[in-house]
């Protein structure tokens, strides 16, 4: 009866277990790392202590120093210079990638879950269909046969990624649809487009932010590949995915030429999960105190 | 249980949320614990059995059963005293029950794990029988059914005697009725009186319905904001309440037996423990509120044998109290009915609606209804859940499309809203409103008051320049300061939420409302204030209600003519007064007579 008897919110497991109580070390890590990687993305050429395509190719394979902070690759660049030159590449495929799937999965998932019927089967069909597809094996073949570019990569992602969002967002529309508060809105008179693009969707936003955020880390992760697999991005140019493959020459000379872009991807990508799984509980229940 | 104290702790926050309650239940006592939501008595209770929710804390007090200190015991002593000498029962009697654990289970799971004796299989399952028939179960069928294949009465049943498996010399129920339909309502409190005295244990009813606490218990304390403000046994405090508080939510509850002139509302809603620290708990909302009454937290005081109240100026206002009692419980002239005139306004006709289910029939909600309603008449549809009130309400607003049978409204043939052309449609829009039950779900919770308001006004083709001013004028129609506007949702209290919910219909000047209990879910108090409105809203604009209830007393007091839904039926219709004065159908003289009322 009383609020807090009744009130007892879906929490993650995390925070169900007393986590919560210290001041997240997690998020606040999260959130310095993706920091620092935009940073790097757009001042990155003014920090820059080396040219990342220079070669010095008499200190090739260099361990650490105080010259070369990650020490040097096999034609003698600088590590440190070519991660943060790979920043820019880390964030942009990914969002693109994002982005296209948080626009798909509203439009579609919003207008399946609440027109309902035939749009709803022909929408539910080919999303079907969308995960029968081997998506990264597909952008493999594709970037493979045409002939490479990171854009063509991050197109091809983006078509072929949407679909799951779209049936997160399907489910959570129905669930609204049922509420009164859309059922007061169609008895008032609020425009078909206005219930599902306007209080739909804020209402689910949080899962929309926490899905795009999923989206994001798994197209990174999906065009690091494709990057160590020598399609994407052309040689020479400084890409995380590609650094890895080029630098395994390096392990046993300087290790850490390898592993740095190796973390820098792990990092990146467990942040952004993170900070999505943090958007979704923060603004879950936000404006819902007492339910 | 003595100086009981829970409060909510989260890191260094804390919240009270009871404080300093006390109170003691003998062998074959009953005592009700009454108060709205928020007022703590489901924590006070809950503290005694140790099932305190996480975070939420005793922090001072004693509980003392049968001379030994609950909270001191450990978790495990704890736990071997629930079931054995203290057991509970809950509201919800769809998920008390294991779902997948059948019934007689859920009794031999007690049974076999108690200290005294334990029983084989068998034996088991034989008490287990002889148990459901001690609560009304007779049917031995019943007791290899799952919980999903029985209805809420009988769920309700079942864990009453799983409850009293264990022999507890003392059982907790908890809003044992609430969630059950009226009729099934009496059957179970009346029940649970009788198990008490067979077995002469304590009993402690926790309940927000004071008519409820009269009809079982013995004593009853009334808690608000986490303190106690009267004790008194239920006699005493039926005849004459001793607490402002006590009187208000007394008075509000509205009158069964007549049309009240008003209903006595409670202004305000309950403040949390920690805002009216020091100073009386009801200050804020009582209408003798004197300096004294701010400065110190009033005490407990016996002021006559067997009553306590915590109001210091209960000598100076007692008569005063009794004034406003009379006032309000002065029965209103009975309200003509004009009757039904050769065209009404609404007309439905022979309407039905099967829903596709299971079975291969489907189920049928409505089963031919024809209802039909004056301009500016205010009718109810009473009856229980399952009588398809709530379909016909839907129906008539386009939510629901009917399997056949014809709607009209204003000559406008509604049966189909898909079938209308766009005019239709919203002029339809702009006479029918709806307003639902839920005020937690009922408005959008991301947006504004004023943005919810504004949105309704613009795409029903309103002013530009004028949609701000109408905004206030909507606030000020249902009681609601301007500020309100920029609040969201959630700021809100549920009372509020749904006047923003009338002020929302009102916005497209509506001339019928339909109102799926739109007080059901409100304390009694709020109730009072929402009938009130709903009163003055319908002298101010003459609006015509279809007003859809469980509670008689809630219909008698707002509509003129009434019909009683059974089953998808109409099974009788007419003026209020008569109906519910001297019902015709048997269905409807069951409905009256489940009311709770009074031992006395």
């Amino acid at each position: 009866m009383s609020a807090i008897a009744s009130a007892t919110p879906r929490r993650s497991i995390l925070r169900r277990s007393g986590f919560h109580r210290m001041p997240s070390v997690f998020l606040i890590a999260s959130w310095a790392i993706i920091g620092t990687v935009v940073f790097m993305a757009i001042f990155g050429s003014l920090i820059q202590t080396h040219d990342p395509a220079e070669q010095d190719l008499l200190n090739t394979s260099a361990p650490p120093s105080a010259e070369h902070l990650l020490g040097t690759d096999a034609l003698g660049r600088d590590i440190m210079a070519r991660i943060i030159a790979g920043a820019p590449a880390a964030i942009t495929g990914p969002l693109v990638v994002a982005v296209t799937g948080l626009l798909m999965a509203s439009s579609l998932g919003i207008l399946s879950g609440y027109m309902g019927g035939t749009i709803d089967m022909v929408i539910q069909r080919f999303v079907d269909f969308m995960f029968a597809l081997p998506g990264l094996l597909i952008a493999i073949v594709i970037v493979g046969v045409v002939g490479g570019g990171y854009w063509l990569a991050v197109l091809v992602l983006s078509l072929l990624n949407f679909a799951g969002g779209v049936r997160i967002l399907r489910g959570a529309s129905l669930e609204q649809r049922a509420l009164p508060y859309v059922e007061a809105a169609r008895t008032l008179g609020v425009p078909r487009h206005r219930i599902m693009y306007s209080h739909i969707w804020r209402n689910i936003a949080p899962i929309v932010f926490a899905s795009a955020a999923l989206d994001f880390a798994l197209a990174l992760v999906a065009l690091s590949s494709l990057s160590y697999l020598g399609l994407g991005t052309s040689p020479g140019v400084p890409e995380w995915g590609r650094m890895l493959a080029e630098n395994q020459a390096l392990l046993f000379t300087n290790p850490a030429g390898v592993l740095a872009p190796g973390l820098a991807i792990v990092l990146f990508a467990t942040a952004v999960t993170i900070i999505g799984d943090w958007i979704y509980d923060r603004f879950s229940f936000s404006g819902r105190t007492g339910r | 249980m003595d100086g009981l104290r829970v409060e909510y702790v989260a890191g260094a926050t804390r919240r009270t949320l009871v404080d300093g309650v006390s109170f003691h239940v003998d062998r074959g006592e009953t005592i009700a614990i009454v108060g709205e939501s928020g007022s703590g008595k489901t924590l006070s209770a809950r503290a005694m059995i140790r099932l305190l929710p996480t975070g939420v804390e005793a922090t001072a007090g004693e509980v003392f059963l049968a001379g030994r200190d609950v909270l001191q015991l450990s978790a495990r002593e704890g736990a071997r005293l629930r079931g054995n000498r203290i057991s509970m029962i809950f509201q919800d009697p769809f998920t008390m029950l294991n779902p997948v654990l059948r019934c007689a289970g859920h009794i031999e799971e007690v049974l076999r794990t108690r200290d005294t004796g334990r029983l084989g299989k068998k034996e088991a399952k034989q008490e287990a029988l002889r148990r459901l028939a001690e609560v009304g179960i007779d049917d031995p069928t019943a007791a290899g059914r799952y919980p999903f294949q029985l209805s809420g009465g009988m769920r309700q049943r079942v864990g009453l005697a799983a409850a009293l498996a264990g022999d507890p010399e003392l059982l907790i129920a908890d809003e044992p009725s609430t969630a059950l339909d009226v009729t099934t309502q009496a059957e179970i409190l009346e029940l649970l009186k009788s198990v008490q005295r067979a077995r002469g244990m304590g009993l402690i009813l926790i309940t927000h319905d004071l008519r409820v606490a009269f009809s079982v218990a013995d004593r009853v304390y009334v808690l608000y904001a986490g303190a106690l403000v009267e004790v008194s046994h239920a006699a005493g405090l039926e005849q004459e309440p001793l607490h402002p508080y006590s009187l208000g939510l007394l008075l509000s509850e509205p009158a069964t037996e007549f049309r009240q002139h008003k209903l006595l509302a409670v202004d305000g809603s309950v403040p949390a423990p920690d805002d009216v620290q020091g100073q009386c708990s009801f200050a804020a909302r009582c209408r003798w509120v004197a300096p004294e009454c701010l400065s110190a937290r009033p005490p407990l005081l016996e002021i006559a044998p067997g009553r306590f109240t915590a109001c210091r100026r209960i000598e100076d206002i007692r008569s005063e109290m009794v004034v406003v009692r009379n006032e309000v419980r002065a029965p209103a002239a009975t309200v003509a009915s004009p009757g039904v005139s050769e065209t009404p306004f609404v007309t439905i006709t022979d309407l039905r609606k099967v829903f596709a289910g299971q079975s291969r029939a489907g189920v049928p909600a409505l089963a031919g209804v024809s209802v039909s309603l004056e301009m500016g008449e205010s009718v109810g549809i009473v009856g229980e859940s399952g009588s398809g009130k709530t379909t016909l309400g839907r129906c008539l607003v386009g939510l629901e499309t009917p399997t056949s049978g014809g709607i009209t409204i204003d000559g406008i043939d509604a049966a189909d809203y898909s079938t209308l052309s766009r005019d239709d449609r919203a002029r339809l829009r702009r006479t029918v409103q709806i307003v639902f039950q839920d005020p937690y779900s009922t408005l959008d919770a991301t947006q504004t008051i004023g943005a919810a308001l504004q949105e309704v006004l613009r795409v029903n083709g309103y002013e530009r320049g004028r949609v701000k001013a109408r905004v206030d004028e909507l606030l000020e129609c249902v009681g609601l300061p301007l500020g309100y506007g920029k609040r969201r949702p959630a700021a809100l209290s549920g009372g509020e939420r749904q006047r923003v919910a009338i002020a929302r219909t009102l916005a497209v000047e509506p001339k019928l409302l339909v109102c799926d209990e739109p007080v059901s879910a409100l304390d009694v108090s709020v109730q009072a204030q929402i009938l009130n409105l709903f009163r003055e809203l319908r002298e101010q604009f003459g609006l015509g209600y279809l007003f859809i209830t469980h509670d008689l007393a809630v219909v008698r007091q707002v509509v003129d003519r009434v019909y009683v839904l059974h089953q998808g039926k109409v099974v009788e219709e007419g003026p209020v007064d008569r109906v519910l004065d001297r019902p015709e159908h048997p269905y409807t003289e069951r409905l009256i007579a489940s009311i709770p009322r009074s031992a006395a």
